[in-house]
């Protein structure tokens, strides 16, 4: 195998488009995600904010998204997409969808790392007359701190996965660069190089939560 | 019944699920703790009592009857009312519930920030804080570097800062061993007497009503079945639920009359608060020729009041002996005998 074949170019410039997703999505999916669990969660029985028909209606929506594969997805949302962002290609085109699939994902996560709180401290702020708001700054989100980053590391990797399908749509990316230069074009040498890339950009994710959740454990 | 009523809790209610599987776990109960007290609420588990002190600052929302805390009718309160008024109503836990998150200060100084004040102040107040529970070395430190004592200590300080005028304690010594329960009690105690703290504690311990409360309620089922001073309570319980529960820490052999023997006569006494203080055995038996055996008893304190609970032996000519007791009966002592004297 012959590497001196690898248009690099090409693959820095997937690369970059794939990094811009990544970014993009992550920054909108988490916090609408956020928003989401801590409402699935809030709304659910024994909490403050107990609304049993509105904890279902936000639970249905939040599966029903996360049941629908992404590649599906990514085709479906299309008339939504080109109303969000005018176009439903390229790196812009991908990006509403891909928050679509993420921030449902990310607010089970968030309900699930809500869920681990314990209940005592909870009660305890409440006991103190503490406003709801600032529980769920304060206590809620606080407590939960590590649940969530490690939420948002595999809310990340998941979406490198999802940016590699983009291509369908013309999203570019290294997924995309691996299937027409590697798959199609028989050039194995390009799919390993981005595969490659692909590993390391998972590993760095993976590590940098990994730490993360660390630094911030208070167990 | 002299003082105020800082707490009046009038005919409350409170029942858990619908219908046929509805559970009263609160029914009519009327309670009244006084400033400047330490009430307990006995009972075993479930009888209601963690609920019912959960009422108080309505972290439970009784279904009717009302809770009136420093003469303001909680149950009426608006949400940010209600919110304002709990921060006068300290409250800590059996599980200590303190944030893992912050340090010991960062946990006192919670309900501090909530307050508003500036930054230097609740550092300097929330150390303060520490220093009065005997904390003060551990400011720096996570809950999951403290043991559950200190971690309690901590809670009281949380529970503290705000200057409340009652404190609720849930079970708060009930995931303490022997020796860290009663150096809480102690502190407990103590936060009673210098900051004229009122406290309301619910706990299924006899040891913790018998230490600090001045009075005690015992629930059973719900329902308050008997309640008064705590060494009236303690020493003549009349209700089965309160027998049962001073029971416990009874020795059995205590109850035993018929096993005397020799000829002498077994009785049963019971003194307390002044008589206690009082030579009145051998001022009682004086000029006679009866003679007495201690076969069995307490001699100890419940709060501040002395008592004794002996069993004894009277030996002498019948006559003399039912006058011994006659004397015994004129000085305040309490006497059970086996056949009627």
């Amino acid at each position: 195998m012959r590497f001196e074949d690898v248009p690099w170019p090409l693959i820095w410039q997937a690369t970059r488009e794939t990094l811009v997703m990544l970014g993009a999505s992550l920054a909108l999916s988490v916090p609408i995600g956020l928003v989401i669990g801590v409402l699935v969660f809030l709304t659910s029985p024994g909490q403050f904010w107990q609304q049993i028909w509105v904890h279902r209606l936000l639970s249905l929506i939040v599966n029903v998204t996360r049941s629908v594969p992404f590649i599906i997805m990514l085709i479906y949302v299309m008339p939504l997409t080109r109303w969000l962002v005018g176009t439903s290609i390229g790196v812009e085109g991908a990006i509403p969808p891909l928050v679509i699939a993420a921030a449902p994902f990310f607010a089970r996560l968030t309900e699930i790392a809500l869920r681990e709180v314990d209940r005592g401290v909870i009660e305890a702020a409440e006991a103190m007359g503490t406003p709801r708001l600032t529980i769920i700054r304060r206590v809620l989100l606080r407590e939960a701190r590590t649940g969530l980053i490690a939420g948002v590391t595999v809310t990340a990797i998941n979406l490198v996965s999802y940016t590699a399908m983009s291509g369908v749509i013309g999203g570019g990316g290294l997924g995309d660069l691996a299937i027409r230069y590697g798959y199609q074009r028989f050039q194995t040498d390009v799919m390993i190089v981005t595969v490659v890339i692909l590993l390391v950009l998972v590993q760095i994710l993976q590590t940098l939560g990994d730490k993360l959740v660390i630094r911030f454990s208070r167990k | 019944m002299g003082g105020i009523g800082l707490i009046i809790l009038d005919n409350l209610v409170k029942t858990y699920g619908a219908g046929k599987d509805a559970v009263t776990v609160i029914d009519r109960v009327t309670l009244e703790v006084k400033k400047g007290e330490i009430f307990g609420i006995i009972g075993q588990s479930g009888a209601g009592k963690s609920t019912l002190l959960r009422c108080v600052n309505l972290l439970a929302r009784p279904d009717s009857g009302t809770v009136t805390v420093g003469g303001v009718e909680l149950t009426r309160l608006n949400t940010r009312e209600l919110q304002a008024r709990r921060r006068k109503i300290g409250m800590i836990f059996q599980h200590f519930n303190l944030l893992s998150t912050l340090t010991a200060r960062d946990n006192v100084a919670f309900p501090l920030r909530l307050e508003g004040l500036p930054r230097q102040d609740i550092r300097r107040r929330a150390d303060e804080l520490l220093e009065l529970v005997g904390m003060a070395g551990h400011a720096d430190k996570y809950p999951s570097q403290l043991s559950g004592g200190q971690k309690q200590r901590v809670a009281i300080a949380r529970a503290l800062a705000a200057q409340p005028d009652v404190l609720l304690c849930d079970e708060a010594t009930s995931a303490l061993d022997r020796e860290t329960t009663r150096s809480v009690l102690a502190l407990l105690s103590d936060i009673n007497r210098k900051l004229g703290v009122t406290i309301l504690l619910v706990t299924h311990e006899i040891e913790v009503v018998r230490t600090v409360c001045d009075r005690v309620a015992v629930m059973n089922r719900g329902r308050i079945v008997e309640s008064g001073k705590t060494a009236d309570l303690l020493l003549k319980p009349r209700h089965p639920a309160t027998r049962e529960l001073v029971r416990q820490t009874e020795d059995e052999t205590e109850r035993d009359l018929s096993g005397g023997g020799d000829g002498g006569t077994v009785v049963r006494v019971l003194y307390a608060g002044e008589s206690a203080d009082r030579p009145a055995l051998s001022d009682a038996v004086r000029g006679t020729s009866v003679r007495f055996v201690i076969l069995n008893g307490t001699v100890s304190r419940i709060r501040d009041v002395p008592y004794g609970r002996l069993t004894i032996r009277l030996e002498g000519p019948p006559g003399e002996t039912a006058d011994v007791i006659g004397r015994l009966r004129a000085q305040g002592w309490e006497v059970e005998t086996a056949d009627a004297v």
